[in-house]
């Protein structure tokens, strides 16, 4: 009796337990999926050639190391922002200067930031909530949009319309001309927005977050027009394509590594590859049919896929940061991707090398000693 | 327990098959999430609104329909208080890991509907969604099971419950010093199923 | 719950509230700690608390040559840094750079050398090494764990993984050899992994397929492959 208490066991309640024994696995756990960190550059046999050592390295110290939030972002106006703890640095890739153009008070954090599309301001969105829009030109802020419960991560524009995701879920619409700025919410989250980008037409939004899911919403609706449910962890990378408009990849996390390619018409899964490794970004060149993915656990790579009508195809792995590469942007001439880590670095990859009369000014200021962003 | 009005008998059978099927799938998602069986051995259905995987051996999916199909029986009965789901090491005879789900029937004298609305099935969807989503995420902090791992399906039933021969008496088998992490509930108009791991954790 | 009433529960909210920022480990991590963590939010752990813990470990460091297990000072100290930053290495994290000084540390300590605690510090830091192999043939030529079935498990399961299986082969051998303990477990990780070799790899077997105890090989010595890359240092 007193064993049975012990274990807290009613006296009216027995413990059954199925008899037979399981069936045996017919194979053994495959160990090979065990380690598999890339100890080279891999090369596919393909013409292209790859640059597998970045172009130019800062220190960034103190960038957060949290996959949730977007804390690099590349202007129009070729003007890197990236936030360190409560400040947001812009460094300027033609002069190479850098300046602090917002800081937090001591309260919170930055957790997203994102450029408006002709690279004028800056939105900004903090952990305890609010949205902030600096101008760049004045180095001032415009103004503070409050209206989430939690942290924003992720922001998005369309034209006027700054689109931000927050951790409880919801998704808020401001339209920043107008005094009462939050024209639209989107509740199909049940978890943090890590993921948003509108389609370069303004026609439709996506969205992913930690409740492992996919949204495509249709511009002016509150109710999603597709929900996908096929990522198992949560979905950070979404990206449209720049050549095909319907198209959009999505990547998913630590325990998915899948790349979903979407047909936003049809709401149909047109492609798959699995990465490996946690995707934390997507990028997609204006120019070549490729795509860029990001990753963190457990390769912390970069890798190049030829995106094609024979399908995905990988080109290049490229072992990029000593930690996981959480952050990315794309320069405005699509040439030279900059990745951010928690090793600390700021890396620019020249990820599309062919002949162009403007190059991406990263090299302005010849030399090639690490600065420091501060 | 006390015994189930009978005007609710509908309400309860409804509700036990949404249980029953829970635990199947609940089960094959965490054998194929423990490497119990290879991925090869499992495919993608949907269900509740997500993509589940499932086993496609015939063995395994035998092996487990025999077991919802009592625990269905012992369900409907009102029988039921627990499952859990045991991980053990082949060769040492460990218990590694265990899964239990609490299963409450939830005493409302007469329910407003015997049969689940359309409002009780999306929610119901909504929450075993959740649910699920934790029982996955739980990779994220679980030791990987090393060696060859087996499982067993344990119940806790009321004493007076018809017991067939391949059932026989147990102890609980709980894990020594382990971490214990408790995951979202779901409920049905009848029943309430709370859901929690425990595992051995050597750093 | 009252069967488990003694322990105590963990909810998995705040776990999968930040499930992306947990690195996967083959160990798992302490869901109670690592919840602890991710209760706070970015703005405390600028704080102080983070620093002065980890100045108070650093600190006890400096004098664990008086403690009579200097090493458990050590183990202490890493299994802090696993669980305040359940993304792994980082920056701030330092992982890997503690996980290095306290394998170095205790190199010739004749004490320590099988010790299993001091080789798991070097499986861990195994994972951020770029060349495991060289690592395995340091301790081999150091004798450091080399006792330990925990030794040829990882150093052929390297091997493995990278599908060399005729590599991982001669790992065993050489644990065979040693009669590395727990033999038992040993003996069953080799079954386990020729039993993976018929059906990964089916075209490396060559003789033997069964479970049968492998012949002695007379003529083996322990090699210094970590001469022969050339390399002074892991």
């Amino acid at each position: 009796e007193s064993v049975a208490e012990a274990c807290g066991l009613d006296l009216n309640t027995r413990i059954l337990a199925f008899k037979p024994d399981a069936p045996e696995s017919k194979k053994p756990v495959d160990l090979r999926a065990q380690y598999n960190r890339p100890q080279k550059a891999v090369v596919s046999q393909t013409k292209r050639k790859f640059a597998t050592t970045p172009e130019r390295v800062l220190d960034a110290p103190g960038i957060v190391d949290d996959y949730y939030l977007n804390l690099l972002d590349w202007s129009n106006l070729n003007a890197v922002a990236i936030a360190l703890e409560r400040n947001v640095y812009v460094w300027n890739a033609d002069s190479g200067d850098v300046s602090g153009l917002a800081e937090t008070d001591e309260s919170t954090y930055v957790a997203g930031v994102k450029w408006s599309q002709d690279g004028t301001f800056l939105s900004v969105g903090l952990g305890n909530g609010l949205v902030e829009i600096y101008d760049v030109e004045s180095q001032k802020k415009l103004r503070t949009m409050a209206g989430h419960q939690s942290r924003v991560g992720v922001l998005a524009w369309d034209r006027h319309i700054l689109s931000s995701g927050s951790r409880s879920g919801a998704i808020h619409h401001h339209d920043v001309r107008i005094a009462q700025h939050k024209v639209g919410e989107l509740l199909g989250h049940e978890s943090e927005v890590c993921g948003l980008a509108w389609r370069s037409d303004g026609l439709q939004l996506a969205s992913g977050g930690n409740d492992n899911l996919v949204q495509i919403w249709d511009a002016r609706s509150s109710i999603p027009k597709f929900t996908k449910t096929n990522h198992t962890a949560a979905v950070k990378a979404v990206a449209w394509c720049p050549w095909q408009s319907n198209l959009l990849a999505t990547g998913g996390g630590t325990m998915d590594k899948k790349i979903h390619f979407w047909n936003a018409a049809t709401g149909s899964r047109v492609n798959t590859v699995d990465a490996g490794s946690q995707v934390t970004s997507l990028t997609w060149s204006p120019q070549l049919k490729e795509i860029i993915s990001t990753h963190g656990f457990p390769d912390n790579n970069l890798s190049v896929w030829s995106y094609g009508t024979t399908g995905v195809t990988k080109q290049v792995d490229i072992p990029a940061h000593d930690s996981r590469v959480l952050y990315s942007a794309l320069s405005p001439d699509g040439r030279i991707l900059s990745t951010a880590a928690s090793d600390e670095n700021l890396k620019f990859w020249r990820v599309n090398d062919s002949e162009t009369k403007k190059r991406t000014g990263i090299f302005s200021k010849a030399g090639t000693t690490n600065m420091t962003i501060r | 327990m006390a015994a189930v009005p009978i005007r609710s008998n509908l309400s309860l059978r409804g509700s036990s098959r949404l249980i029953s099927e829970f635990f199947e799938y609940a089960v094959n998602s965490i054998l194929f999430q423990r490497g119990i069986y290879p991925p090869e051995d499992f495919k993608v259905v949907r269900k509740y609104g997500i993509s589940m995987l499932v086993t496609v051996d015939e063995e395994v999916k035998t092996y487990i329909r025999k077991i919802i199909s009592q625990l269905h029986r012992w369900t409907c009965g009102g029988k039921i208080q627990k499952v859990a789901l045991v991980i053990t090491n082949k060769d040492s005879g460990e218990d590694l890991e265990r899964w239990q789900f609490n299963v409450e029937i939830l005493q409302k004298d007469t329910p407003i509907s015997p049969e689940n609305t359309a409002q009780d099935d999306t929610r119901i969807q909504k929450e075993v969604q959740a649910l699920i989503r934790q029982i996955t995420a739980t990779v994220t902090f679980l030791p990987q099971l090393e060696g060859r791992c087996t499982f067993n399906v344990l119940v806790y039933a009321d004493r007076d419950s018809e017991v067939p021969t391949d059932w026989v008496d147990s102890d609980p088998r709980l894990i020594k010093n382990a971490e214990q992490v408790q995951l979202r509930s779901f409920s049905t108009n009848m029943h309430k199923i709370d859901c929690q791991v425990a595992y051995r954790f050597d750093p | 719950m009252n069967t488990t009433a003694k322990q105590t529960q963990t909810s998995i909210d705040i776990i999968e509230q930040a499930k992306e920022n947990i690195e996967p480990r083959r160990q798992g991590h302490s869901a109670a700690a690592i919840s602890k963590t991710f209760s706070k939010d970015h703005e405390q752990k600028v704080s102080n608390q983070l620093h002065e813990e980890r100045i108070s470990f650093e600190e006890k460091l400096q004098i664990a040559d008086r403690e009579e297990d200097p090493l458990q000072v050590w183990i202490d100290y890493i299994q802090w840094t696993l669980n305040s930053y359940p993304q792994g290495n980082t920056s701030e994290s330092g992982l890997l750079s503690l996980l290095e000084r306290c394998s170095q540390q205790f190199v010739k300590s004749p004490i320590y050398k099988n010790d299993i605690r001091y080789l798991r510090i070097w499986m861990q830091y195994a994972k951020y090494v770029e060349d495991p192999a060289e690592l395995f043939s340091f301790l081999s030529l150091h004798e450091i764990g080399t006792n330990f079935s925990l030794y040829y498990e990882e150093f052929a399961g390297y091997f493995e993984s990278n599908g060399l299986y005729k590599k991982a082969e001669d790992v065993y051998q050489k644990g065979f050899l040693r009669k590395a303990k727990p033999f038992a477990r040993f003996q069953q990780r080799y079954d386990q992994f020729l039993h993976r070799k018929v059906i990964y790899a089916p075209d490396t077997i060559t003789m033997r397929q069964t479970n049968e105890y492998p012949p002695l090989q007379t003529t083996f010595q322990l090699s210094n492959p970590h001469q022969q890359n050339g390399r002074s240092e892991v």
